[in-house]
């Protein structure tokens, strides 16, 4: 990772999860410029939805608070570089 | 029989244009109240009233907060919480000056929105039954 470790800040979410979510937040970096936040929420939470099921929810930013529902294990919040990132799947099941 | 479809036509065309300045009333009463909120909206997928709802909750929120101290959180979890008690569960709030998102939501449940120099994603997902299996 050109990009240096990433830091969870929070999560509930199995250890194999977390490190994909990482994974693919550095190849989201890779693809996209650091400025386009858009793109790479688009490129993970796309991932997320086609390997563990629809209704994942991200956001990417340097800047923002929230607050929301999540499924039980399904959440996890991070930085990565300059960037804060948010995952989490907003339909329980 | 001539007579009765000219009487049908101009009634059909009264209806119309009364419906067309209700609209238009209504475009510029929320034309007026987003400017005196300061409120542009960005991106909506939402009936008006639930719009409007957000625009008051927002600006009420703001103006009580200390001027140029933005608690993002405590208007995420504002919102949030307001929408979940009054149009039913999930509702997902993001606040801030700096993030992009990308996510999926229900019909008629999105609306982003600037408020002053702050950007407010708020949005609805649906819920299912806990799985009990």
């Amino acid at each position: 990772m050109l990009e240096g470790k990433a830091m969870v800040k929070e999560t509930d979410m199995s250890t194999k999860m977390q490190i994909h979510a990482m994974a693919s937040a550095s190849q989201a970096l890779d693809l996209y410029d650091v400025y386009d936040c858009i793109s790479i929420a688009a490129h993970i939470k796309k991932e997320f939805d086609s390997v563990y099921g629809n209704g994942w929810q991200c956001v990417v930013g340097s800047n923002f608070g929230c607050y929301f529902t999540h499924s039980s294990g399904t959440f996890i919040y991070f930085a990565l570089a300059t960037l804060n990132f948010l995952i989490f799947k907003g339909t329980s099941s | 029989m001539e007579g009765a479809e000219e009487e049908l036509e101009r009634r059909s065309k009264f209806l119309k244009s009364l419906i067309q300045k209700k609209k238009t009333i209504e475009q510029q009463e929320q034309h007026d109240h987003l400017q005196h909120n300061n409120v542009r909206v960005r991106a909506c997928d939402m009936p008006l009233p639930l719009q409007s709802r957000a625009f008051r909750c927002a600006r009420d929120l703001l103006d009580s907060m200390p001027p140029k101290k933005l608690d993002s959180k405590r208007l995420a979890l504002t919102l949030k919480k307001e929408f979940d008690s009054s149009y039913g569960p999930a509702w997902h709030c993001i606040v801030g000056t700096s993030f992009g998102s990308y996510v999926t939501h229900s019909l008629g449940g999105f609306v982003y929105f600037s408020i002053d120099k702050v950007y407010v994603l708020l949005f609805k997902t649906a819920v299912e039954p806990l799985d009990h299996s």
